[in-house]
């Protein structure tokens, strides 16, 4: 059982608290979880990590852990591992005298230190590496000693700091099914620190993404994913980076309009609120979510005039960067592969499937979203 | 053809190197072989390097008494103690400073840090009088303690400096997993970061070591009773007796040099390491 709570945990660094590294937060994370911290460098991972290790004081808040304050507890007390994205093995002890440390440190009696120290490299496949120095392994090889010595003592809390980053892409992606797995066979509530967001949509069971000490949203990656609360999450979560274009609102009948500064109609939401006249607002479309053709046809969604101007191709798909005239470079996602540079073609999206948010705050606007499209009009998407 | 080629293009570079070598060995060469020849060798023959004849008697009087009864070994003995003992008790002192110095933030610590690079800076002949006067003062003059407080104080500045950039390239995240782990400050930074500091340490022993085994000025100060002599002084000796006897000086110079280079070949790889972690870090 290890349930843990951050109840509007702060940080602040600097003679005056001038340096926020991270606002109050509020985070319950459940007995057996993989909770992801997701954000861009600098946002305050780490410092929430830190925190929760209690290598850092915080600045405001309380930490709870099964329902005990453990603000103040020595780090050592806390019964919780960390993996370092450097791996922090000690240089100067044998893979088997990395593993047993962590044991030792609590009277584990020898044999018993030994008989876990060999279960655990054999769940890790580092049996044949036992006798060696840290310094004579792979950094993959490196990474499981690591995994192994936190998870060695069965700790309350697994915490890891961007553990796969000093890999290469092959070996982190393996890396990725191991944790994984690992999980699974040690159900540990885990806090897992990344700034890759396709890690922290593979992984976790919650993701918590952060943005200059804000913990901006926390959901399912799926909820991440297709319903962000916030203009950063949807630029930030996603293999190719969304569409977001500014817009003006302007209400027609009973739905409301998004016309890019050139004036072209974007798409037509409703809103679950009435917009003010002329607002204004960023439009969100995720490239799989637009399609493009040479002309546009009369099926009942605007389609947006705009020129090729690249072809971007991200492993096995290619993307249609096209600019709109006044207005955004829009990326497509090619089903059909046929566009080419200088080309005139239009562009639709999926009306189902936009997002709004607030201009100034980024805050996601509630749309309506089946009804844009008008009766009779279905609109196919492959 | 090709290896010719190969071989004639680093010749330049070969013979640069071999020139530099020459250049450092060649006074080392010259001082054995005045050392295993008769004084008058030295006088009258050419320059050469091959002695001739060949004789150990230098040596060997470096082994029986010369005045009031002191001699090589004394004189030996006399730098052992006194720069084992300066390299010991530097390192003990300037190995937990700098540990705290780079981990810990304190009071003051940018203060203490530049006052010892501050020290450093002025020549060493300005503390002669003052320690001196101190040693005097404290009964300590003509004793080993005097050279090793002296040289301590020379030291111990740099070797804070030095041992504290060791510290700063070890990754602070090992001690806090150990920590994490459950071991305590003390434990993280004995079982953790020394064992990872080794190379550190060592550079550090040995440049503490050479210079309390090579130091003349303040131990000429320090020291008036002949068995109280260091190997340097012990070397003067050699000129203040008119004649310079340079059969014995020089063997006095190599038996005072082994050390030096036995304890540089048997911890060379840790010197090379320590020098060339400094330089990239990590
Ligand atoms: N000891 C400190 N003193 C002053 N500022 C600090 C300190 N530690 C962190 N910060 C600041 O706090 C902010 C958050 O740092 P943190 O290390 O938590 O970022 P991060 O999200 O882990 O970034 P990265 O992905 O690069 O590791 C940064 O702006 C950083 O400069
Ligand atoms: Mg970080």
């Amino acid at each position: 059982m290890a349930e843990l709570r951050l109840e509007g945990v702060g940080k602040r660094y600097g003679g005056r608290g001038e340096v926020v590294a991270l606002e109050p937060v509020d985070l319950a994370v459940r007995d057996g979880e993989f909770i992801t911290i997701l954000g861009p460098s600098g946002c305050g991972k780490t410092t929430m990590l830190h925190v929760i290790a209690g290598l850092v004081p915080p600045s405001t808040g309380s930490v709870w852990l099964d329902g005990t304050d453990i603000t103040d507890l020595d780090p050592r007390d806390r019964d919780m591992a960390m993996v370092f994205q450097n791996y922090a093995l000690y240089p100067a002890k044998t893979v088997r005298g990395n593993l047993e440390f962590p044991l030792r440190m609590r009277g584990v009696p020898r044999r018993e230190r030994a008989r876990r120290v060999e279960e655990m490299a054999h769940v890790l496949g580092l049996t044949p590496l036992l006798d060696r120095l840290p310094r004579q392994l792979s950094g993959g090889q490196q990474q499981r000693v690591a995994l192994g010595r936190a998870l060695i003592r069965r700790p309350r809390v697994f915490l890891m700091d961007e553990p796969l980053s000093n890999l290469d892409a092959k070996l982190r992606a393996q890396m990725r099914g191991e944790i994984k797995r690992l999980h699974r066979q040690f159900p540990i509530t885990t806090i897992y620190v990344t700034h890759d967001q396709a890690e922290a949509m593979a992984l976790s069971d919650r993701v918590a993404v952060m943005n200059r000490g804000v913990l901006v949203q926390v959901g399912p990656p799926a909820e991440i994913y297709h319903r962000p609360s916030h203009v950063f999450v949807a630029g930030f979560v996603g293999a190719v980076p969304m569409n977001l274009a500014r817009v003006r609102l302007h209400r027609v009948e009973d739905a409301v309009e998004c016309l890019f500064p050139g004036g072209q109609r974007a798409v037509r939401v409703r809103l679950d609120g009435t917009p003010p006249a002329d607002a204004a607002a960023v439009l969100g479309v995720r490239p799989q979510h637009a399609r493009w053709a040479a002309r546009p046809s009369d099926d009942g969604v605007p389609w947006i005039p705009a020129v090729v101007e690249d072809i971007d191709i991200v492993g096995e798909e290619s993307y249609v960067l096209a600019r709109v005239e006044h207005g955004p470079l829009l990326s497509v996602l090619d089903r059909a592969g046929t566009a080419a540079p200088g080309q005139s073609i239009a562009i639709a999206f999926e009306p189902a499937a936009v997002h709004l948010f607030d201009e100034a705050t980024g805050h996601a606007v509630p749309v309506e979203r089946v009804t844009a499209a008008r009766r009779g009009d279905s609109p196919a998407y492959p | 053809m090709r290896a010719a080629r190969e071989a004639l293009r680093r010749t330049p570079r070969s013979a640069v190197l071999l020139g530099l070598v020459a250049f450092s060995l060649l006074p080392f060469a010259w001082m054995l072989t005045a050392s295993l020849e008769p004084p008058q060798a030295l006088y009258t023959a050419a320059p050469h390097l091959v002695p001739r004849p060949v004789t150990l008697a230098n040596y060997a009087s470096l082994l029986s008494p010369r005045e009031q009864g002191v001699y090589f070994p004394r004189y030996f003995l006399n730098s052992v103690v006194v720069a084992f003992s300066t390299v010991a008790l530097a390192l003990l002192v300037a190995t937990p400073a700098a540990y705290a110095f780079s981990r810990f933030t304190f009071r003051g610590k940018g203060m203490l840090m530049y006052g010892f690079l501050a020290q450093n800076l002025f020549p060493g002949v300005n503390f002669l009088v003052p320690l001196f006067i101190l040693m005097t003062v404290l009964g300590l003059r003509d004793t080993y303690g005097a050279l090793i407080i002296g040289y301590l104080t020379f030291s111990l500045p740099l070797n804070i400096w030095l041992l504290r950039g060791f510290f700063d390239g070890i990754p602070p995240e090992m001690e806090v997993a150990a920590r994490l782990d459950g071991a305590g400050v003390v434990r993280a930074f004995v079982e953790v970061a020394l064992p990872a500091a080794v190379p550190g340490l060592v550079a550090t022993a040995i440049y503490t070591f050479i210079l309390a085994w090579d130091e003349y000025l303040y131990a000429l100060t320090m020291i008036s009773s002949a068995d109280m002599r260091t190997l340097p002084l012990g070397l003067f000796a050699y000129f203040s007796e008119g004649v310079p006897d340079w059969g014995g000086l020089t063997a006095t110079a190599i038996g005072m040099s082994i050390p030096v280079v036995i304890v540089f070949l048997v911890l060379q790889r840790y010197f090379v390491s320590a020098l060339t972690k400094g330089a990239l870090k990590y």
